[in-house]
């Protein structure tokens, strides 16, 4: 990495972050009776040009996150730096400047395109947000530059989205991220909408884009092959917090987080000849409700290695700085 | 192996169509599988493959019209299911022959506690009594490693987590010891970690019954770690079927192989994925020939025209539908 990108500020920076949805009670006058607790101090960092891949289950918080770092929700508490600036401190065409370095594609290729707009049209609709980008004369050029970046044929920018299949739908929805030249493109379950046949296409654009563009990218998957597939760096969510981050391979070989590691051992491989023998150690029970997360460490109600002191004591937040920061009392070593 | 147990459900060209107002849909054309007893057969497709119509018309589950089974026989034992009556086909149902469905939260009555849905079963099928009936309900419960059966047997499906209420299914689905389970997509809806258990608790089940188990999915891990026996299915039809290992090892169709090339895998880090090119076709406008053809990095010109014949490769059974099954068989995956 150039010294300059070492001391340049993180393109991406989330401090403390929260998000708690109000639960109320009562239909006329609704009465607060607790709180979702989606987000529950989050810090995490991304630098140009790097993949961070978030890895957890449904309902650990990842969607909510994601809203948060692209200053579309805004926190309950805790701060959103991109590029060094506040977005919430931001109005008008500044904080549009600063929204163009940060895109996002959504899960569903099936609801998040518009189905009355052609292809062109859809690519092309960040222009008339910001009419800055591109003059209107280099649009429609623009507009099959990108369709063809993401291996779309520009000839078919008249079609409407019901007659594109789903990975296609997929290509669409990155390319319309990508017209306005951003600095990061955050995915939330970019694939977990397609066929099987389908999600290898999608990964390999992914990854060619980011190499060829110098793209950071935020992968958001629920699952490990895919985020390790991707990723450089990744960070493992439970219950609204982020319990182990490090590099891929720290994540990979030595997870020192049980959760991690019990990831790993509940995903199944797709070989018969390294099944995993029926006494292998599993998690048991489902994730607790994060309306009422367990006292202590998260994971306590489902850690195989839990001791008194996890009731009692909340692991410590994960801070920036360590090399591969871990959210347990007892870390494992290597491992086993 | 030619002693080997006789199958216990054996489905042969089994073509499944619905005829709608806007055209006939051909939904499954010519799936054949065989099942034995104790033995777990996945079949795995990807979406909108047949998987699921081909479930349900073992099951006697469609509805006619719009659905018409024009061909095949579905032999449980030697009984062709397809030729029953929708009375008897009932009757074989939930005995002889149970399913468990992906979304619990549908499949089972929410106004009705647990207890009294399990219940359900032995009073009706049994004849036994409500206090009995509950005795073996809370038995079953505790079967299937739901903790505190016995108090939660009073709960109502919707007060269970999704594991939970998959084991629930499961338990209905096993209460009368049925010969045979198919569970269609029974974790997809599921976290990775309550995956694991279930799918543990279904290979248990299955060593303690010997019930034959047709497990219906499109998760290649998945299969990997419990299936004995595969058949893959596209576009309706049966392209290969194979024992597990020999599959993995040593695919005979393009599309297993393009299947496997493709998946991000944890035990392989850092290795280039090969996607299959294009995506599947819908049941209105299969391709003429091998349906696969259009997507297929071996074709040739014949594959646009001639339909492949399903054949085997090798003593133990490894068959495959492509014009150069040898060829493909012969590489093994790297
Ligand atoms: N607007 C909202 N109001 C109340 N609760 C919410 C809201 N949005 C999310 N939640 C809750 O916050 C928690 C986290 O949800 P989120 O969608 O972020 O999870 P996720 O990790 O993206 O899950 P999935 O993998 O299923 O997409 C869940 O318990 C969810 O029900
Ligand atoms: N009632 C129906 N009327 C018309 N077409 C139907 C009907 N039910 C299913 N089909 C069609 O039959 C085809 C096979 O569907 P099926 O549900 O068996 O797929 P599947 O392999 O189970 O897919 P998935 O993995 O998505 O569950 C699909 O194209 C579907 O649209
Ligand atoms: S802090 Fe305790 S309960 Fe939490 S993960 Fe570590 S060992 Fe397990
Ligand atoms: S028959 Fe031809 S098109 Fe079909 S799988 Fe074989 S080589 Fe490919
Ligand atoms: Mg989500
Ligand atoms: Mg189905």
């Amino acid at each position: 990495m150039s010294p300059s990108a070492e001391t340049a500020p993180p393109l991406l920076r989330a401090t403390a972050l929260t998000r708690h949805f109000p639960v109320t009670e009562g239909v006329l006058l609704k009465r607060r009776t607790g709180a979702v607790r989606a987000v529950d101090g989050i810090d995490l960092t991304v630098r140009r040009a790097e993949t961070l891949g978030i890895v957890g289950e449904s309902g650990c918080g990842k969607s909510t996150l994601a809203s948060l770092l692209m200053a579309l929700d805004r926190p309950t508490s805790g701060t959103v730096t991109i590029d060094g600036q506040n977005p919430f401190a931001l109005s008008g065409p500044e904080l549009r400047a600063l929204r163009r370095r940060v895109q996002m594609v959504l899960q569903d290729p099936y609801t998040s395109l518009d189905p009355r707009m052609t292809a062109g049209q859809i690519v092309g609709e960040p222009f008339a947000i910001h009419p800055g980008a591109v003059p209107r004369a280099d649009r429609g050029r623009r507009v099959a530059e990108l369709l063809e970046t993401v291996g779309l044929d520009p000839t078919h920018r008249d079609r409407y989205p019901h007659q594109f299949s789903g990975g296609q739908r997929q290509r669409l929805g990155i390319a319309r991220a990508l017209a306005l030249e951003p600095r990061l493109l955050l995915c939330d379950e970019p694939v977990s909408a397609l066929d099987v046949s389908v999600q290898a296409q999608v990964l390999n654009l992914l990854d060619d884009l980011r190499r060829e563009l110098r793209l950071a990218c935020v992968l958001i998957s629920h699952d490990l092959a895919v985020v390790q597939h991707l990723c450089d760096r990744i960070a493992v969510m439970y219950l609204g917090k982020i319990v182990e981050t490090g590099t891929r391979e720290q994540i990979c070989a030595t997870p020192r987080h049980p959760y991690t590691r019990a990831l790993f051992a509940a995903a199944p491989v797709p070989d018969p000849r390294r099944r995993a023998p029926d006494d292998a150690l599993l998690l048991e029970g489902d994730l607790p409700s994060p309306a009422a997360p367990p006292s202590g460490c998260r994971f306590r109600t489902r850690c195989p290695y839990a001791r008194p002191q996890c009731l009692t004591e909340p692991t410590l937040r994960l801070r920036d700085g360590t090399d591969h920061p871990t959210a347990c009392h007892f870390p494992l070593e290597s491992t086993g | 192996m030619s002693q080997a147990a006789p199958p216990l459900l054996e489905v042969e060209d089994l073509c499944v169509e619905f005829r709608t107002t806007r055209g006939t849909i051909r939904a499954v054309n010519g799936l054949s599988y065989s099942l034995r007893e104790g033995e777990t057969l996945a079949l795995l497709g990807e979406s909108g493959s047949g998987k699921s119509v081909a479930a349900q018309a073992v099951m006697g589950l469609l509805d006619t019209p719009p659905a018409h089974i024009t061909r095949g026989t579905a032999r449980l034992r030697g009984d062709d299911l397809l030729a029953l009556s929708p009375e008897r086909h009932r009757a074989v149902r939930g005995t002889r022959l149970s399913m468990i469905f992906q979304d619990a939260l549908t499949a089972l009555n929410p106004v009705l506690s647990v207890g009294d849905q399990l219940a359900e079963m032995y009073t009706v099928h049994r004849g036994l009594g409500r206090k009995a009936a509950l005795a073996r309900a809370v038995a079953l419960m505790d079967r299937v490693r739901i903790p505190a059966a016995a108090r939660r047997a009073h709960d109502y499906p919707h007060q269970f987590s999704g594991g939970m209420r998959q084991r629930v299914m499961i338990a209905m689905a096993l209460a009368l010891d049925p010969e045979v389970v198919i569970a269609d997509e029974p974790t997809t809806a599921l976290d990775v970690t309550v995956q694991a258990q279930i799918m543990r608790l279904l290979r248990q089940l299955q060593a303690e019954t010997r019930m034959g188990l047709l497990l219906i999915t499109h998760d290649l891990g998945v299969v990997a770690e419990t299936a004995d026996r595969v058949t893959v299915m596209y576009a309706g039809r049966t392209v290969e079927s194979a024992n597990a290992e020999d599959l993995y090892a040593r695919p005979g169709h393009p599309y297993t192989r393009g299947l496997l090339d493709s998946v991000p895998r944890l035990d392989r880090l850092g290795k280039p994925l090969v996607p299959i090119t294009g995506s599947p076709p819908p049941p209105s406008s299969v391709p003429t020939g091998c349906a696969f053809h259009p997507r297929c990095p071996r074709a040739e010109p014949r594959c646009g025209t001639d339909e492949p014949s399903f054949r085997t490769l090798t003593p133990t059974g490894h068959r495959s539908a492509c014009h150069f099954a040898e060829e493909v068989h012969h590489v093994p995956v790297g």
